[in-house]
């Protein structure tokens, strides 16, 4: 697995558990796939995907996730869909790309 | 972000016989079709991301119904995709009953968390009604599945 799809996974993984944890009336009626009994599995799941993960891109994704609850967002037309800031024409662009936002620290893919 | 899925239901979003009929094979079907018609990227990685969801709960909702559902960086736009599968499809849950009407409901990261519940809700309340599960099962016309669906999601 390329780090590309680990951290696409573990963004998803992290919007899953945050569905399932957030507190509110679906919690009486939970819908499907949203059972609360399976959170320790996916735990399990998010340690593997660290364990994927070097150190650079795991801090970063880290430090994003704390500060903005998410870490990882898309880029369109050079623009960071997290911070609105347009990225400098020396950002690196095209799919399977990775980059750090240098306005807001967030990690950038382009779809 | 709003969500209006059923004057936007094109025949491409329906799939009258899945080919498949084990529910990894199936997710991977939708996630291929999700791809095709443009609202997703990287099928496999989808196919991993619904997985991940059964893990979590089964998404059977009963009576031959399943609604898998996503909240992921790999979706474009807000999806509904219809499966139907007459032979049935073996989704493990409690009553090992097989599925029969698939519904696959995809929302971008954008959505906030509560958007894509009351999503998946909507939808899961579509096929509810045993008339209308029936109309899901039986009819061929995209845009008969489309009404079905207005009735219940805004």
């Amino acid at each position: 697995m390329s780090v590309w799809s680990a951290l696409v996974q573990l963004h998803d993984l992290d919007l899953l558990l945050e569905e399932a944890r957030a507190p509110g009336p679906r919690h009486r009626r939970p819908g499907p796939g949203l059972d609360v009994p399976g959170l320790a599995a996916l735990e399990r799941v998010r340690v593997q995907l660290h364990a994927r993960l070097d150190r650079r891109w795991l801090h970063a994704y880290e430090r994003a996730r704390q500060r903005y609850g998410r870490a990882v967002v898309a880029v369109r037309e050079r623009v960071c869909q997290g911070c609105y800031m347009t990225l400098p024409t020396s950002a690196a662009a095209g799919a399977d790309t990775l980059a750090v936002c240098e306005s807001c620290g967030r990690i950038l893919i382009w779809r | 972000m709003s969500i209006s899925i059923g004057p936007a239901l094109q025949p491409a979003h329906f799939i009258s016989e899945l080919k498949n009929r084990r529910r990894e094979s199936v997710l991977g079907e939708l996630s291929r079709r999700a791809h095709a018609v443009g609202a997703a990227l990287e099928p496999e990685l989808l196919q991993a991301t619904l997985l991940l969801r059964e893990r979590l709960g089964s998404t059977s909702a009963g009576h031959g119904v399943a609604v898998p559902n996503a909240r992921s960086l790999l979706v474009l736009e807000p999806l509904v995709l219809i499966g139907r599968s007459r032979r049935g499809v073996a989704w493990p849950v409690l009553e090992r009953e097989p599925v029969h009407l698939v519904l696959l409901v995809l929302s971008p990261p954008e959505s906030s968390a509560a958007a894509h519940v009351d999503f998946v809700a909507w939808v899961s309340a579509a096929a509810r009604p045993a008339r209308a599960r029936q109309k899901l099962l039986e009819s061929e016309r995209p845009e008969e599945i489309a009404a079905i669906l207005r009735e219940v999601v805004p």
